[in-house]
């Protein structure tokens, strides 16, 4: 068979792959154990009895017991049971289609879990490979959109053949890890050719999924539920009727593909043949929508929406300082911070001479996408950097961008096709800016074609119409302008617009800036990009939306600013209140509360900085921890007078860097295994405050990791945390190695299940019974 | 599923220690409530030979807990990852103070989830049951998560893994094994779930580890 005998097949009737192998397999030989698939060699019997039992009853489609094979699950012995039950499918079933069985890894992937993308891949790939001699992949069961994404990869990458995919939705119309029926289409859509949805529920539950679904993408809509819920004692409720009265509605909504899965029986998959035999395919119900996404958040382009602008070192310090320390935990609070500000979308970008691109900004994307959210624009002028964050990106996001010169175009659409990206498309070509709206218009209308020669429509292409500064350039805001109305008219483009860039090099730049987006969103800017902490710029955007009827009755505004007055000072999410006055900064700190205000205040009336973090802060510090270890003050204590301190620190050190040198540093980390790790940043905090520069791996962090980061910053002290018995090991393995490698340097370690003798048993140097423990031996090996 | 607050206070060292703390516990409570998507899985086994089913937990504490008892139900419950991903959000805002307390209460949460479904557990399928006895207490070793989740399907059904260290993920979650005592619900016995679960852990150091003398009347009844 060919793939597009496989693609015609299903385009001209209603195609009904077979129903469960696992429930079928139990039924046959009891509990399979971990890995039901040994039964392709050592019960060949077993399964072409299976197989052929759902061939006579009329699948169109076998489907083979590969489903938990894969070398995370099997091992070395994944390929070899692959290659036999394609084979013994084969056999049953001469005249049929044979699926290639693709299950879930059956590990969870980041960041809830502590599988990687690349992992899920190479596993996905072996799979695929060994799968060859199938007719087609039926990726299944899915729940996690990174692990969906890195099977649908491997399957375009290693194969020719037609890719299904399945994800198993719970009754909130969501998976397991969040994802909704709408961010499965819209990213799964453009990498396979037929979607859908299998196991989880019931037919019956199943159809609010499906019957929304069937409008969210242009491929045929697969699905092959359960046979309802089993009961404790593993019995399933839907017999072959009731199953078959379902099938029908499915087939009304508009189903090409149906099939069954965990308790349905050959007999469920007969009564779905008769069914399907006396019904032809109904029209797609697909309806187009400009939109984006990440796994369990859709974001439509159907009004203004705002694009985060400030995860960019270009011009900002501590950003550049940050992302050239390895230190992603700052771009991270800018990601919260935008988002609770009311951004859409952020910009991710990574753009610094010197730094590996690719893998910096990889890592952004990944350590932005654990703390919001939000869809992401991944904004890079060097084709690879796109590429990798593309990748492991678990969502629909916007390449930002390609330009109008050939070069861009023939590296960048590729991308944006075969990710199925949106993708930002700048006025500019070999010849430069272009003076008029004309040339900026001439450049757009160009990027659309090629855009459409890549099958990338129009909706999905996002014209940059360029702000010039009219500092320089004063009529080049008429002529942007000027463009996006043109272009607006003439295209179902959207168009996206970096505003602040306006009024650079002038004085007062944000009245200017504002004056400037308010026109652009007349002119029919669908995404700005600017910084949405600026209250300004989302007081702008409300009220065009108010103008414009957008925000129905005034509702949203009424909402946002009833009681407010609109402010006019950068916001930054937490931390902002202020109920504080007339408290000098030690209480405050004592006390817990926010600490930002007052530092700025006394730093502004001339109180020299250092005299703040040694009269004030430290003492404070001092005080409560004496409180915390002689039983006076509670852990809720010490750690909000933690944070206190440390947003005022954070302000210290902002005004005057030298205030807040380091006393030492200190590597930090969870051990490879282990992904508890609120101990352990506990003691980062604590430690920061007392002085000292923490270098944070984060968790899971394997032996090598720690050794290369202590020896890179010289650490003389490092911290190992570990919660549960089965990561000690790993904690003594990266304890040896330290010993091997970085010989000066003391290890303290901490968790739950360690206690003073284990951490000697081990060989660490300290144990550590809670955070301050952690300081007191810091202060041992640098000096207080 | 409710946090009760003096568990948390327990788990957070005994006190709080003023207005702001307090009110940020309470709301740290509502945050973990909001995120949190409880789910859970159980099944029903013979028991003979001290194997559950075909099962063998390898351990003397689980045979123990199961002495005299025909069957048992496998039981798995999780929050979801909700409350985790709160909590790094919190960490890299600085706000070391909000994730403590978010995890504190998530672990509340998931406990009293648990505690609820077994007791619904017992009055729907009408039996009376030994409290819930998980990997890692006594001899039961932590590998087991795996069979538990494999025997329940945790995967599919609610969303549960087991890691390479043999952590559950999402990490508010349980599994545990139940005796069935007799058959008929009896309200009286079910309170039992986790009265007795400290002092048949090893870690004897465990800074959560609860004195004996606390567990008052369920503890006496034995």
């Amino acid at each position: 068979m060919k793939k597009s005998d496989f693609l015609s097949f299903i385009n001209s009737r209603i195609t009904v792959f077979d129903g469960a192998f696992g429930t079928e397999l139990q039924r046959a030989v009891g509990d399979p154990g971990t890995l039901p698939e040994r039964l392709n060699i050592e019960r060949p019997d077993v399964i072409r009895q299976i197989h052929r039992r759902y061939a006579e009853a009329g699948a169109d489609v076998i489907t083979a017991n590969t489903f938990g094979a894969n070398p995370l699950k099997a091992g070395e012995r994944a390929e070899e049971l692959i290659r036999a039950a394609v084979r013994l499918a084969r056999e049953s079933a001469p005249d049929k289609f044979i699926a290639l069985d693709v299950g879930p890894t059956g590990r969870l992937a980041e960041p809830a879990g502590d599988m990687t993308f690349e992992e899920a891949y190479a596993s996905f790939a072996a799979v695929i490979r060994a799968g060859a001699d199938a007719d087609a992949i039926l990726i299944e069961t899915m729940s996690d959109m990174t692990e969906l994404r890195a099977a649908l990869l491997a399957a375009r990458e290693c194969s020719d053949l037609p890719v299904l995919a399945t994800m198993t939705f719970a009754e909130d119309m969501r998976t397991f890890t969040g994802v909704s029926a709408e961010c499965f289409a819209l990213a799964a859509s453009p990498l396979a050719d037929c979607i859908g949805v299998n196991c989880s529920l019931g037919p019956k539950e199943l159809l609010p999924v499906v019957g929304k679904l069937v409008t969210l993408t242009d491929k045929p809509v697969i699905v092959q539920p359960n046979a309802g819920l089993p009961d404790s004692h593993g019995n399933y409720p839907v017999d072959a009727d009731e199953f078959a009265e379902y099938a029908e509605k499915f087939i009304d909504l508009g189903v090409r593909i149906i099939g069954g899965c965990c308790g349905t029986t050959p007999e469920h998959t007969a009564r779905l043949a008769a069914a399907a035999r006396r019904r032809a395919p109904a029209p797609s119900k697909y309806i187009p929508a400009a939109a984006v996404c990440s796994a369990t958040k859709y974001v439509t382009v159907d009004r203004v929406r705002v694009i985060g602008e400030r995860i960019n070192p270009t011009g900002k310090k501590a950003m550049k300082e940050a992302l050239l320390g390895g230190d992603y935990s700052y771009a991270a609070r800018q990601a919260v911070e935008q988002a609770e500000a009311g951004a859409d979308i952020l910009d991710i970008n990574a753009g610094l001479p010197g730094i590996d691109e690719r893998k910096v900004l990889t890592e952004l994307v990944r350590r932005v996408a654990r703390v919001v959210d939000l869809p992401l624009q991944i904004d890079s002028s060097d084709p690879s950097a796109l590429e990798g964050a593309l990748r492991i990106y678990p969502g629909k996001a916007i390449i930002n961008s390609v330009s109008g010169e050939e070069k861009s175009l023939s590296a960048v659409l590729p991308l944006a096709a075969k990710y199925g990206a949106a993708v930002v498309g700048l006025t500019v070509d070999e010849r430069g800016v272009p003076g008029t709206a004309e040339e900026r218009v001439e450049i757009a209308e160009r990027i659309i074609s090629r855009a459409a020669e890549y099958g990338i429509p129009e909706r999905d292409v996002y014209i940059d119409c360029l702000t010039l500064t009219v500092g320089a350039e004063q009529r080049q805001a008429l002529h942007t302008l000027e463009a996006i109305r043109t272009i607006k008219s003439r295209h179902d483009v959207r168009t996206v617009l970096g505003v602040s860039n306006i009024s650079f090099g002038l004085p007062a730049r944000r009245p200017i800036n504002t004056a400037f987006l308010t026109a652009a969103l007349w002119a029919g800017l669908d995404l700005p990009i600017l910084n949405p902490n600026l209250p300004e710029n989302m007081q702008a955007i409300a009220a065009f939306n108010v103008l414009v009827c957008r925000d129905n009755g005034c509702a949203e505004w009424a909402r946002k600013y009833a009681d407010a007055n609109t402010e006019t000072t950068e916001t930054h999410g937490r931390g902002g209140i202020s109920a504080t006055d007339g408290e000098d900064l030690r209480s405050l700190v004592i006390r817990g509360l926010p600490s930002a205000a007052e530092t700025k205040r006394i730093l502004a009336e001339g109180v020299p900085p250092l005299d703040i973090v040694n009269g004030m802060l430290i003492p404070a510090l001092a005080a409560v921890g004496d409180a915390y270890e002689t039983g006076r003050a509670f852990l809720p204590q010490l750690l909000a007078s933690a944070d206190s301190a440390k947003e005022s620190f954070t302000v210290i050190r902002a005004a005057m860097p030298a205030a807040a040198a380091a006393k030492g540093v200190i590597v930090m980390a969870t051990v490879k295994g282990d992904v508890h790790d609120i101990g352990k940043n506990i003691a980062c905090t604590v430690l920061e405050n007392y002085g000292y520069k923490v270098i944070d791996l984060g968790k899971n962090v394997p032996p090598e990791d720690v050794a290369a980061a202590v020896r890179k910053h010289g650490a003389k002290l490092c911290g190992l945390s570990a919660l549960m018995t089965t990561t000690v090991p790993n904690m003594a393995e990266t304890i040896a190695l330290l010993r091997r490698e970085c010989p000066d340097c003391r290890i303290m370690v901490g968790g739950a299940v360690l206690t003073e003798d284990y951490a000697a048993d081990i060989g660490a140097d300290y144990y550590c019974k809670d955070a301050l423990a952690d300081v007191r031996i810091a202060e041992e090996i640098y000096g207080k | 599923m409710k946090v009760d607050r003096k568990e948390m206070l327990r788990y957070l060292g005994g006190g709080t220690g003023g207005e702001y703390t307090d009110r940020r516990i309470e709301e740290a409570i509502a945050l973990a409530e909001r995120v949190s998507a409880p789910r859970c899985v159980f099944r029903h086994f013979d028991v003979s030979d001290d194997r559950i089913g075909s099962y063998d937990p390898e351990s003397r504490d689980v045979n123990s807990l199961l002495r005299g008892c025909r069957a048992a139900y496998l039981f798995a419950a999780t929050i979801g990852s909700g409350a985790e991903k709160e909590e790094e959000k919190a960490f890299v805002c600085g706000d070391t103070l909000g994730a403590v307390l978010l995890d504190t209460a998530a672990s509340c949460l998931i406990e009293s989830y648990a505690d609820e479904m077994c007791e619904k557990l017992a009055r729907d399928e009408n039996v009376t049951l030994t409290a819930r006895f998980s990997c890692g207490y006594g001899d039961y070793p932590l590998s087991h998560q795996n069979d538990i989740c494999r025997l329940l399907d945790t995967r599919r059904r609610i969303g549960l893994y087991v890691s390479e260290g043999g952590m559950l993920m999402p990490r508010k979650s349980v599994t545990a094994v139940m005796g069935v005592l007799a058959d008929g619900y009896s309200p009286a016995d079910v309170s039992r779930h986790t009265a007795d679960k400290c002092m048949r852990c090893a870690a004897k150091n465990c800074a959560y580890r609860k004195a004996e003398q606390t567990y008052g009347e369920n503890n006496e009844k034995k």
